[in-house]
């Protein structure tokens, strides 16, 4: 596919353009933190060279953490439905890294119903969010301290997922268009986006080549994708194994509400308002014994960010918890993320390699962690001497 | 999407749970951690995860009401409200006289809130000023959690960190990964006691007599209110002297309170004490600023709550007093005010709106109006420090007629918290025990289930030297060998029929005192 190559005044000028019409998401720095945000004015992007990435991850602009579904109004016996029909603005987001972008391409894949084969089955919240989004993702030219996207093909840079792909080089930006959506961008900006040089290309390739090589030489942490998915997918670990991992989870939901490929949910129906005569207490809220029907007034239903780690998340009704204990969840939780089978059916692992979680865990039984533990457990010696072992030969 | 304006800062405000003081944005009306806050490092617990929900929940006061004649509430003026306040206050203090007010403060307001409550007890002559959220509060100079993190040796007394303080057991597990020795004692095999260096195992009550001694200088000992509700209180506070001690407050802001001086005025009665002093008659007329009697003490407080003559309830959130409430005022969030609060370690921290409040006022300036409306008067000026003296209440020990000790398992702390019923996913974790166990449970040893041949929700009859109760069997290893742990929302109803409710005279609250039992099935 044919390169592109963008200066940086022209970049800017595209930018400008896109934020003129109120369209533009970018990384926006903030006392030390940087989010993603609207910017109506380029000069408040925060430039890439500054920032690795946002602690809140993007997911939030197609997956927000809360969403109504849909409303009723109960009186008696009679249920009068609203439909909500958001308008939902055409959103570009710029800046956002390859993990992320990585992260994206897996939840489209389950919420469309792709994984299993059934377009009829998809997400219609999401998905609306989704082909209103532009990505125009930045190739990162320095690992933060807990990127590990090297370990799980979630970046530096990515073949597919983007509509642009972004990498600065010496002189202006190499673009890479990966949709069609991508290529009418090309063609609204066409004047400020010519065919990249030879060089541009090469140069690219090369940086990418520096970063992957920076990586395995100055990064701590690994995934240990191979060890995980060979003890994984074969049930190879003992239970002691996770019940030891599990002792460190205090269920905060943290790595589930982080993740990039994260996209569990709970649904529950609130009442708009409850009245002041009311035990307070949310009625009846979650499904599984409520304590009495409601027969009046309006009512959302609602959808917000769930974690696997939780217990209420896999108590079922009659209050049976088929994975008890946290091991037995932190073992769905990796196994998820990690193995073979997951592999199969999403076309990749299911961790991008964003690090959030290593940050976010209490208990640090962040990926990384876990992953080690395994190759500990699989060849008896910790990861990190083994590897000491490796380059000193 | 209003983004024009240049910000400079986020507004960070903390979470409202636990007394760790956590920093948080809200984004997108979601609440995330700060990687760069020195206190939450990119971590929260479940709970401060759920702050964001908290601004919208269904259960938010919206506005003032009046109860009328007919004992139905309606909506009100704010304002009208104040006035119909100050108006029954008043009228109440010129016929029974100021000491039938009863003002109860809260953990869950700013020190600048707790201060003007203070104000407002100096305002209407009444020394009968507390909070329900200051049990088991004691009295340390609490070290920094920096020390935490450079800890050669954390010893860890009778605190269930990963379920009360997940930001605490988070700095000390990565203490553990650093090489520190960690000890924990207490009873409960809870998740930090296999990772721990060394789990010593006392009869619940006997924490104390068991301490090991201190390591040295770089040792720090971890302390929450579960010392103090087993009625050891004073004795610690006495045991621990010269020690390097953390204090883990039950409340965002308790450790603020206390310092403001919601507590007990020498002569007035404390919070469990107003309560009681409904059925003489001595106490008529209740304020309660978000502060919530029914978390705990159900029972007394529905007795006592129907026995007043004039009720106002201030909160954010709905709670079961306004049911009996003649006022309700719409209280604002942590997330929506600007102030201070005092944190674990002593630490002053200051909140930032992340959202304005519901209504446009928050309880600042509730009281001030409230303040204003009652006129002149005189300064409350600085609370004296608060201390305590010794302790009279001696647990019990098994014997060979009662071998079982009964004990308080605050793992289930939150779980009737005002705040925790507010938000989706933090009350569908909350009520499991009460959907799992609508009948309430006991937790009995594995082992010592086996002996009885007790299975689980087999009822299991505990007698005591004065009383029993029956409760369905929950079968954990949690609890040790020869020990009965009851969750803290039972507190008051098996306390009351075992005679293990008793008064802590120098803490001025009601402790649970781990109590010898028989168990017959």
């Amino acid at each position: 596919m044919e390169k592109r190559w963008v200066s940086e005044g022209n970049l800017k000028a595209i930018l400008a353009e896109l934020a003129k019409d109120g369209q533009l998401i970018a990384p926006v720095k903030i006392g030390d933190e940087v989010l993603f945000r609207r910017v109506n004015d380029v000069e408040q992007i925060c430039p890439d060279t500054e920032y690795v990435n946002s602690f809140i991850p993007p997911k939030e602009f197609v997956l927000p953490a809360r969403q109504t579904l849909l409303s009723y109004e109960l009186d008696n016996s009679r249920i009068t439905l609203h439909a909500l029909r958001e308008d939902l603005p055409e959103q570009v987001i710029f800046g956002i890294r390859s993990c992320d972008v990585a992260g994206i391409e897996y939840l489209t894949k389950f919420l469309s119903g792709e994984m299993f084969g059934r377009p009829d089955l998809a997400d219609e919240l999401f998905m609306e969010r989704r082909k209103r989004l532009t990505i125009l993702s930045v190739v990162c030219q320095q690992p933060a301290e807990t990127c590990m996207c090297v370990c799980c093909e979630g970046g530096p840079a990515l073949e597919s997922g983007f509509d642009w792909q972004l990498t600065r080089l010496e002189r202006g930006w190499l673009v890479e268009v990966g949709s069609e959506k991508g290529w009418a961008l090309v063609e609204r900006f066409r004047q400020l986006v010519p065919i990249a040089p030879e060089e541009a290309i090469a140069e690219k390739e090369e940086r990418v080549r520096q970063v992957v090589s920076n990586f395995h030489k100055f990064s701590p942490h690994r995934v240990q994708t191979m060890a995980a998915s060979r003890m994984l997918s074969k049930g190879r670990l003992e239970h002691a194994f996770w019940q030891k991992v599990g002792e460190r989870c205090v269920e905060c939901g943290g790595c589930a509400f982080v993740c990039p490929t994260c996209y569990c949910f709970n649904v529950a129906d609130l009442p708009v308002e409850q009245t002041i005569e009311d035990d307070g207490q949310l009625v009846p809220l979650v499904p599984g014994a409520p304590t009495k029907i409601p027969t009046k007034g309006r009512w959302e239903r609602t959808r917000c960010r769930d974690s696997c780690m939780l217990a209420g998340y896999v108590r079922h009704a009659g209050g049976i918890y088929p994975r008890r204990t946290t091991g037995e969840r932190c073992l769905t939780r990796f196994f998820h993320k990690l193995s073979w089978q997951f592999h199969f059916r999403m076309g990749r692992l299911g961790c991008t390699g964003c690090g959030r979680c290593i940050v976010t865990c209490m208990g640090n039984i962040g990926i990384s962690q876990v992953s080690e533990e395994m190759v500990e457990a699989l060849t008896g010696v910790p990861a990190k001497e083994r590897e000491i072992v490796l380059r000193n030969a | 999407m209003q983004m024009e304006e240049q910000v400079t800062q986020l507004a960070v405000t903390a979470c409202p749970f636990c007394g760790v003081g956590c920093g948080l944005v809200v984004e997108g009306g979601n609440a995330f951690p700060l990687r760069s806050h020195p206190i939450t490092q990119g971590s929260l617990s479940l709970r401060g995860w759920s702050t964001g929900e908290l601004l919208r929940s269904p259960l938010r006061v919206k506005s003032a009401f009046a109860r009328s004649p007919n004992g139905t509430k309606h909506p009100i003026e704010i304002s009208e409200a104040l006035k119909l306040i100050v108006e029954r206050l008043k009228e109440l203090r010129e016929h029974y006289g100021s000491e039938v007010i009863g003002i109860l403060g809260s953990a869950r307001l700013t020190n600048e809130e707790n201060r003007l409550i203070r104000q407002l007890a100096v305002a209407l002559g009444t020394p009968n000023l507390d909070s329900f959220q200051r049990l088991g509060y004691l009295p340390f100079n609490s070290v920094g959690l920096e020390s935490l993190e450079g800890a050669s040796s954390i010893t860890v007394l009778a605190v269930d960190l990963a379920h009360r303080h997940p930001q605490i057991f988070r700095r000390v597990s990565k203490a553990l990964k650093q090489g520190a020795t960690v000890r924990f004692v207490d009873s409960r095999k809870v998740q930090l006691a296999s990772m721990a260096t060394e789990h010593i195992r006392p009869t619940p009550g006997q924490e104390l007599n068991a301490l090991p001694p201190t390591n040295g200088d770089g040792e720090v000992v971890l302390i929450s209110s579960e010392i103090a509700l087993h009625g050891q209180g004073a004795k610690a506070v006495e045991a621990l002297q010269g020690r390097q001690v953390m204090f883990l407050t039950d409340y965002v802001n308790q450790r603020g309170m206390v310092d403001a001086g919601i507590r007990p005025f020498p002569e007035g009665a404390s919070a469990y004490e107003m309560l009681q002093r409904t059925f003489t008659g001595d106490l008529k007329a209740l304020l309660v600023f978000a502060d919530d009697p029914f978390e705990f003490f159900p029972e007394l407080a529905k007795e006592a709550f129907s026995r007043l003559e004039f009720v106002v309830v201030v909160d954010s959130v709905k709670t079961e007093a306004m049911k009996y409430a003649h006022v309700v005022l719409p209280g604002a969030l942590l997330a929506e005010k600007e102030g201070t609060f005092t944190n674990c370690e002593g630490q002053v921290l200051n909140l930032e709106p992340v959202a304005p409040p519901l209504t446009g006022l928050t309880e600042k300036q509730i009281l001030e109006q409230l303040l204003a409306l009652l006129g002149e008067t005189p300064e409350a000026g600085e609370a004296s420090p608060f201390s305590v003296n010794s302790t009279p209440i001696e647990p019990e020990s098994p014997t060979d007629e009662r071998p079982f000790v009964v004990a308080l398992d605050s793992g289930t702390f939150w779980n009737n918290h005002a705040l925790a019923k507010a938000s989706v996913t933090v009350w569908r974790e909350m009520r499991r025990p009460f959907v799992d166990f609508p009948n309430g449970y006991v937790t009995v040893n594995p082992e010592d289930a086996r002996e009885l041949g007790i299975r689980m929700f087999t009822p299991v009859k505990m007698e005591s030297a004065e009383g029993e109760i029956t409760l369905p069997a929950n079968i954990d290893e949690r609890a040790a060998r020869g020990t009965l742990l009851v969750p803290m929302f039972l507190w008051e109803k098996v306390g009351k029929a075992l005679g293990a409710l008793q008064f802590d005279t120098s803490l001025k609250i009601p402790v649970f005192r781990p109590t010898a039992v028989k168990v017959v099935l």
